[in-house]
């Protein structure tokens, strides 16, 4: 098994104090920082998501494989910035006015942020002001991320839109939302 | 019949007067373990009586843990010894709870005592769900030891409340999933829950009272579980569960209450009669199979309207119900 297979197979396993030496030594051994990335930690990533799709993988399994992910990306960063990569794009996160379910919030911000995002968390209970000031005051951000867990409080997604809307934002963002269904 | 005698009749089954939610013959007795829990329903953050932060809506049917990492009463599970402080059952009030049972009529109505947050629930109460959910995996001795702690509790909760007001039914909170799935792998809830909520059921049965479980979420890769440890009554089942198959898996043995698709119904800007034709049809599919009461999952719809069209028609449907499908006795033949 190649180091790189190694790191795959933890971060399946959830095992996160064992990815960041891997990927250490993965990138002494010479494999490239962006090899590391698709194949030891988004490629795992990717088959237990579709597990969780199919019913087959459990939110605590997809946490634990999240968070090994992490700890792969955080060894990786300089090295990739190193190797010239520039982020995909900004991107803003945070749960609803009044919702403080943050599990899918915080699973989709490491995934993304594994894609290659940098991402600014501004945690839960997020009011549409809240996401608007951040707007005027980073004007480099493409993409809006509102989280929602309850029925009660998925009308804060739209709340959140017709506020961006009026500051003139809207063009400038695209928004991403996930609610119950 | 009177409304325990006709909830008595679908669990034993027996012709009832009608189908109906359980939960419309069951008081909940005031009883002080549960208020030392509880926090005001002011939508601000407060305390439980475990230190966890929570907020209650105004008008929510119950408050909401608002764990963060620096707000977690267990920070860190291999620590929990030093930072769980379990609640001090000794010195509590329980007159108002004997008054209220005592005043009861219970040939017509069941006394409750209301245990909420079980052995799940409380762990993630007091860890927040992340920490909790990768604990359950990564710790899983640490939390068996801190799940011992909170199932001793409960038990001795449960012996209390026989000691001073003899309830009749034990409504038991734990949900253990969510509308997609549960929430643990079965193996780990088998390996972490089930035993030790195996001997809350068992202390419920040996004080004498029903144990009906309450989760609104997905169970159906645990019903067989469930009915092993002697859960009576599961509350709250939602028809994203193939309740229809439950009910055969289970050969009948978990009556059941719930199977209203509530997020269906419970929304602004619909049609009385499309409210309607969801509560008639829970009834025409999960009655037939018996020991059902057909019910919101959750308790009852945030919207006055909503729920009290549902219950209209629960009335109206569920009596017709049963009076159109006889229960039939041995020998008996339909008219």
């Amino acid at each position: 098994m190649t180091t790189t297979e190694e790191i795959a197979s933890a971060v399946m396993r959830g095992k996160r104090k064992e990815v960041g030496p891997l990927v250490q030594r993965a990138l002494d051994e010479g494999v490239a920082a962006q090899a590391i990335l698709d194949e030891g930690l988004i490629a795992p990533m990717g088959v237990i998501g579709d597990r969780f799709s199919a019913g087959e993988a459990f939110v605590p399994e997809m946490l634990v494989a999240a968070r090994a992910m992490s700890a792969g990306t955080e060894v990786l960063k300089p090295h990739l910035a190193e190797a010239g990569a520039e982020p995909l794009g900004k991107a803003v996160i945070g749960t609803v006015k009044g919702d403080m379910h943050d599990i899918g919030k915080n699973l989709v911000r490491m995934m993304i942020e594994g894609k290659g995002f940098e991402v600014t968390d501004l945690g839960v209970d997020v009011a549409p002001e809240a996401f608007v000031s951040f707007l005027q005051e980073h004007d480099d951000v493409d993409i809006v991320c509102c989280s929602a867990l309850l029925t009660t409080t998925m009308p804060e997604i739209g709340a959140t839109i017709r506020a961006i809307e009026e500051a003139g934002l809207r063009d400038k963002v695209k928004v991403m939302s996930a609610a119950p269904r | 019949m009177k409304p325990r005698e006709n909830m008595m009749a679908i669990f034993n089954r027996e012709q009832p007067d009608y189908y109906g939610d359980f939960m419309a013959a069951l008081d909940f007795a005031p009883d002080p373990v549960f208020a030392a829990d509880s926090v005001p329903d002011d939508g601000l953050e407060h305390r439980d009586s475990w230190g966890t932060v929570c907020v209650k809506l105004p008008g929510s049917p119950g408050k909401h843990p608002h764990v963060t990492p620096e707000n977690a009463v267990v920070k860190d599970v291999t620590a929990w010894r030093e930072q769980l402080k379990v609640p001090a059952l000794e010195g509590l009030d329980w007159s108002a709870a004997r008054e209220f049972a005592a005043g009861a009529d219970r040939s017509e109505r069941f006394v409750g005592l209301f245990s909420a947050q079980g052995l799940f629930e409380r762990s993630h109460f007091l860890m927040g769900m992340e920490d909790a959910f990768c604990a359950y995996l990564e710790e899983p001795e640490e939390m068996a030891d801190m799940l011992r702690e909170i199932a001793d509790y409960k038990i001795a909760v449960l012996r209390e409340a026989a000691r001073q007001f003899q309830p009749d039914v034990v409504f038991f909170q734990d949900d253990w999933g969510s509308k997609q799935n549960l929430f643990l792998p079965p193996t780990v809830w088998r390996e972490l829950i089930k035993p030790l909520h195996a001997e809350i059921v068992a202390t419920a049965h040996e004080c004498g009272m029903l144990f009906v479980h309450h989760a609104d979420c997905i169970c159906e890769p645990i019903v067989e579980d469930m009915v092993e440890i002697g859960i009576d009554i599961w509350q709250g089942a939602i028809p994203q569960n193939d309740l229809p198959a439950i009910q055969e898996r289970t050969g009948g043995e978990l009556a059941i209450i719930g199977g209203i698709d509530a997020p269906a119904v419970d929304i602004e800007h619909i049609g009385e009669e499309e409210i309607r034709a969801e509560v008639r049809r829970a009834i025409d599919a999960y009655c037939p199979a018996g020991r059902f009461y057909p019910s919101i999952p959750s308790g009852k719809c945030f919207r006055a309207w909503n729920d009290a069209v549902v219950n209209d028609e629960l009335e109206k449907y569920g009596r017709r119900w049963a009076r159109e499908h006889p229960i039939l006795e041995a020998g008996q033949r339909p008219s």
